[in-house]
């Protein structure tokens, strides 16, 4: 009795996460569409992204390398996109992002400040809010290119709900990114589960997932709380180290780096550039030359080598190559003085290339 | 049967003894807070253990933060080893029986007491360290706030002095739930051996290994099974709203455990040769 007891007891998951899952049937080009319309949805839920990109902790860039390794969870409440909050999970505190129409507020409950984002950053680093499932999904989905292929995968329950399964396999050979596969909720387009897989690879390197959701409008006191009054507050032009970094550099990057055009609409910030190639895009930031040195000497610490470079024109430089199955990174300090860093989900070989051509 | 357990349990000295390691650890975290006044760096550290320095009211959370990972585990898993295995290894667990008592019900008076040593525990630990947390640190609302908030939630919103307290109980009451899926663990291996020692020990062994295998992402897909994954859900009855999707399974997950660490040792202790 006790022993049939306890098998019914370990049996209820099993059974619970077996449970058929349906499909709406879609084609993927009509899921892509479909889940690209959703940012008007509103919605709620618990959100846990897993990582293993095991980029070393460099000065200033914590903030957008933690949540890429390890476990995190964050709470999301969405009411369309200028209307928003996103509390970032720990066991010793919180951090809480929001955006109500034209504020955008920070609140760091372990460092006991309440900032406020003046205006709206021309550039900035990524952080946890581009991890959750719609919005990675969306930004990822936007890159899809027509060589790339589409496909559906079997629908399967995430969050307790059936989800519609997309699979986009890219074909950029420079990517390291090999797959996207995106589940989504049937009845509204929102995206529920994103796993990006490395090239060469079958686990994914990155899962965002919704634990809990719920395709409704969350109630305004859970979209912005009331602070308690008295709180530290602040209000900063920048909110991070990159978007500060804009105001310390000018110098004018090229509007084409190894075939790819510059992104437009970042004139203001000509230094830092983002380069369009589908999942193969990258940005190169230049830095100012002291805090160029820290980022190399914590990438040095971290076990990073300094290899010289030499391109056949031009004056070359050495850089340092971080590298993980998905993201990879350079620092580059030419012989002309700047330090470069270079970011994409690309080969090492690309960023290489870009750097030689940033030396000529 | 379950008022003499209870009464049994409360004149022990080691059950006091206990009680006052439990409550002393706090208090001399206390101690040394409020001469240095040197908080712990963000991220580090027992939660909340920063926020007290402005406010004592919250230092019952601090408190439970500090004994949940090894003093409270300790002194369940010792009682709960203690709970047959003690009658046994001193030759009591015979004669215990040769009165007319049921197995069944001797068990269940064991599981009584062990019930209330939990309670006495978390309650103790709570009482004493808002006590201590009040004479070190005062409990003039925090120096941020201002208005009718004592002290801010995790998420930046006021908490008024009712409010704090209701979700200080919740959280002392959860920590107690999650104690008796220990309990039940070392109360089942005391029916297996005689020796207290022994059982108390196999009962930190299962915690230590669920503590190991929690902080190991390779073993995720076994985490919602361990008993500890979800012993910190606590914390999140102080954010706003309260998060119920941790609080909710770690509640499930140590009825789970009782259920079936009190199944197996009923049927072990009532098929039993009891030789000692």
């Amino acid at each position: 009795m006790v022993v049939a007891f306890v098998a019914l007891l370990c049996a209820t998951p099993i059974v619970l996460s077996a449970l058929p899952a349906s499909s709406s049937g879609l084609k993927p080009a009509e899921l892509v569409r479909r889940v690209l319309g959703s940012g008007a949805r509103a919605h709620e839920g618990l959100i846990e992204v897993t990582g293993s990109l095991g980029l070393p902790d460099l000065p200033g860039l914590d903030e957008a390398t933690g949540p890429l390794h390890g476990t995190s969870r964050m709470r999301s409440w969405y009411d369309g996109t200028r209307r928003w909050r996103l509390a970032e999970l720990s066991t010793t505190g919180e951090r809480d992002y929001l955006s109500n129409g034209d504020s955008f507020d920070i609140w760091d409950y372990e460092q006991n400040q309440y900032t406020r984002i003046a205006g709206h950053p021309a550039v900035r680093l990524p952080n946890a809010t581009d991890l959750t499932p719609p919005a990675l999904a969306r930004r990822l989905l936007k890159l899809v290119r027509a060589q790339d292929k589409l496909t559906t995968l079997k629908p399967r329950r995430v969050a307790g709900r059936s989800a519609d399964g997309l699979r986009v396999t890219a074909a950029d050979p420079d990517t390291t990114v090999g797959a996207v596969d995106v589940w989504s909720d049937p009845s509204t387009g929102v995206p529920l589960e994103v796993r990006v897989v490395s090239r060469g690879t079958a686990r994914p390197a990155l899962t965002t997932r919704f634990l809990e959701f719920a395709p409704k409008r969350p109630a305004a006191k859970d979209v912005a709380p009331r602070p308690a009054r008295g709180l530290p507050r602040g209000t900063v032009d920048a909110p991070d180290l990159l978007s500060r970094l804009v105001t310390f550099t000018n110098l004018r990057l090229p509007d084409r780096l190894t075939g790819r055009e510059a992104l437009p609409g970042t004139a203001s910030v000509a230094s830092i550039r983002g380069y369009a190639g589908g999942f193969g895009s990258l940005a190169v930031a230049p830095l100012p030359p002291r805090y160029g040195q820290q980022l190399v000497g914590a990438a040095q610490e971290a076990g990073a080598a300094l290899t010289p470079l030499r391109p056949p024109r031009g004056r070359g430089g050495e850089y340092l190559m971080l590298t993980t199955p998905l993201l990879n990174a350079m620092l580059f300090h030419s012989d002309a003085g700047p330090t470069f860093l270079l970011v994409g989900a690309v080969r090492p070989e690309v960023l290489t290339a870009a750097a030689g051509e940033l030396a000529s | 049967m379950i008022r003499t357990e209870l009464v049994k349990m409360l004149r022990r000295p080691r059950t006091w003894v206990s009680l006052l390691l439990l409550c002393g650890l706090p208090g001399l975290v206390a101690a040394f807070l409020g001469v240095t006044k040197v908080a712990p760096p963000a991220g580090q550290g027992p939660a909340f253990l920063a926020a007290v320095l402005s406010n004592g009211t919250l230092y019952p959370a601090a408190a439970l933060a500090m004994v949940l990972p090894l003093f409270l585990p300790v002194s369940v898993a010792v009682v709960g080893g203690d709970a047959v295995a003690g009658e046994a290894g001193s030759g009591m667990l015979r004669y215990l029986l040769l009165r007319p008592v049921g197995r069944t019900r001797l068990l269940v008076a064991k599981l009584a007491a062990l019930t209330g040593f939990v309670l006495v525990a978390v309650v103790a630990v709570t009482v004493s360290s808002y006590a201590v947390g009040i004479a070190v640190f005062g409990a003039k609302p925090a120096s941020a706030v201002t208005g009718a908030s004592l002290v801010t939630s995790m998420s930046g919103t006021g908490l008024t002095t009712p409010q704090v307290l209701l979700r200080l109980a919740c959280a002392m009451l959860y920590v107690g739930v999650s104690m008796l899926g220990v309990g039940a663990i070392a109360l089942f291996l005391s029916t297996v051996t005689d020796s207290p020692l022994g059982a108390a020990l196999g009962a930190l062994a299962a915690l230590v290994t669920s503590q190991i295998l929690v902080s190991l992402d390779a073993a995720a897909s076994v985490h919602p099974y361990l008993p500890t994954r979800y012993w910190l859900a606590w914390i999140d009855f102080f954010r706003a709203p309260v998060l119920w999707h941790d609080i909710g399974r770690g509640l499930a997950l140590q009825a789970v455990y009782v259920a079936v660490f009190l199944a197996a040792a009923w049927a072990n202790f009532a098929t039993r040769d009891i030789t000692a």
